[in-house]
């Protein structure tokens, strides 16, 4: 009894930290900027969406993981990500890199193989690029890291598109630049919260190293051109007026959060209130663009 | 002279992003955020380039939305399509 209860809860143990290295929470966000334009982009079959969701989550999951891989001499430093299952010692790295590659391969062959081509080679570009533009070469690097390593999160938008299109237009070019300038505000309001932890470990991030009020005034001015950024795609008909009112409104909104940060004398609380706004806003959003193009149809 | 308002939103768009992207260079060249004097020349010029990068790509994508607005043509990229115009097929 005993001899079969232990390799059970081991195996639960496996399983969870197997699912706890793709970072699930994250990939959910990411499936949604996914999902949401096939349906901006056209009327995808069941089966389109399937593959895209498993193949989107493996790839994203296989970053997730590549990354745990390489920021482990960091993450046992840390108090946000030292219960991870390497540096708690409960998966040995070599393992999760294993895991993350092997993701990662299955993920382009069945986008490949289940959508098409462009499909699999946006979703490897996101992976590359979060992988050794992002966390290998400019996290540790420079305080504008999450800005230009900000694009990794921005390809799920492509992937989207070019599974139902074959290929980008201008549209998925704004939704890709939406997610673009929609990463500093919302991980900058993180990075305020948590730069303490990031000293420690010695990651420049910019409430470090160019101080917190200047991150707050690049907080606004990002948002500054995030919000039009979100209304332009209206100009040349990609949108209609249900999506322009949903973008102002969801936009406004975070702005006023982003001004409540700069303005606030004890910014703690604020500054959590917009990074999870921001998460919200750009579901939202996206929701809105999809609402937007089925109500024209 | 008439303002559509397709074309209404786009300048007061553009003026938003001008604006912001002016303040986040002059923030890079001139403020806060510039990279120390005694960093690297290499560092120097790769931190010049991502704060330059997403200035031009926005620059770009003004002036891409703009010939959507008021050009002949819709702008789509996709590999078939890319090759079927380099074979001399019609677009």
């Amino acid at each position: 009894m005993t001899g079969v209860a232990v390799p059970r809860a081991a195996t639960r143990t496996l399983a969870r930290d197997l699912v706890a290295l793709t970072k699930p929470r994250i990939i959910s966000l990411l499936l949604v900027t996914t999902i949401a334009p096939m349906y901006v982009a056209g009327r995808p079959g069941w089966a389109l969406l399937l593959w895209v969701t498993v193949g989107g989550y493996l790839m994203a999951g296989g970053a997730n993981a590549v990354n745990m891989y390489l920021d482990r001499d960091i993450d046992d430093r840390m108090a946000r990500t030292r219960l991870r299952p390497i540096p708690s010692g409960r998966m040995q790295p070599q393992a999760v890199l294993a895991f993350g590659v092997a993701l990662a391969t299955a993920a382009t062959f069945l986008l490949a193989s289940f959508v098409n081509v462009p499909t699999a080679a946006f979703a490897l570009a996101g992976f590359y690029f979060y992988v050794f533009i992002y966390t290998r070469w400019l996290k540790r690097t420079t305080p504008q890291n999450i800005v230009i390593g900000g694009a990794a999160g921005a390809f799920p938008p492509l992937v989207g598109w070019a599974a139902v299109t074959g290929g980008i237009d201008l549209t998925a070019i704004f939704l890709f630049l939406i997610v673009f300038y929609w990463t500093p505000p919302h991980f900058w309001a993180l990075a305020l919260l948590k730069q303490h932890d990031y000293g420690r470990v010695g990651v420049p991030m910019a409430p470090l190293v160019w101080g917190e009020r200047e991150t707050m005034r690049q907080m606004l001015w990002y948002t500054l051109i995030l919000l039009p950024l979100t209304v332009l795609p209206v100009a040349f008909g990609a949108f209609g007026v249900v999506y322009l009112v949903s973008a102002l409104a969801l936009g406004g909104i975070l702005l006023w959060g982003v001004v409540r940060v700069m303005r606030a004398e004890q910014w703690t609380a604020p500054a959590w209130w917009v990074y999870k706004y921001s998460l919200l806003y750009l579901a939202l959003l996206f929701v809105a663009m999809v609402v937007d193009r089925q109500l024209a149809l | 002279m008439h303002l559509s308002s397709a074309d209404a939103i786009f300048w007061i768009a553009a003026a938003l992003c001008a604006v912001a992207q002016l303040a986040l260079l002059h923030s890079f060249f001139l403020g806060a955020s510039r990279p120390r004097r005694d960093a690297a020349a290499a560092f120097r010029a790769t931190e010049t380039l991502w704060a330059v990068v997403p200035a031009v790509v926005l620059v770009l994508l003004l002036a891409g939305t703009w010939r959507a607005m008021h050009g002949p043509t819709v702008l789509h990229w996709a590999p078939e399509v890319a090759a079927g115009r380099a074979a001399g097929a019609p677009p």
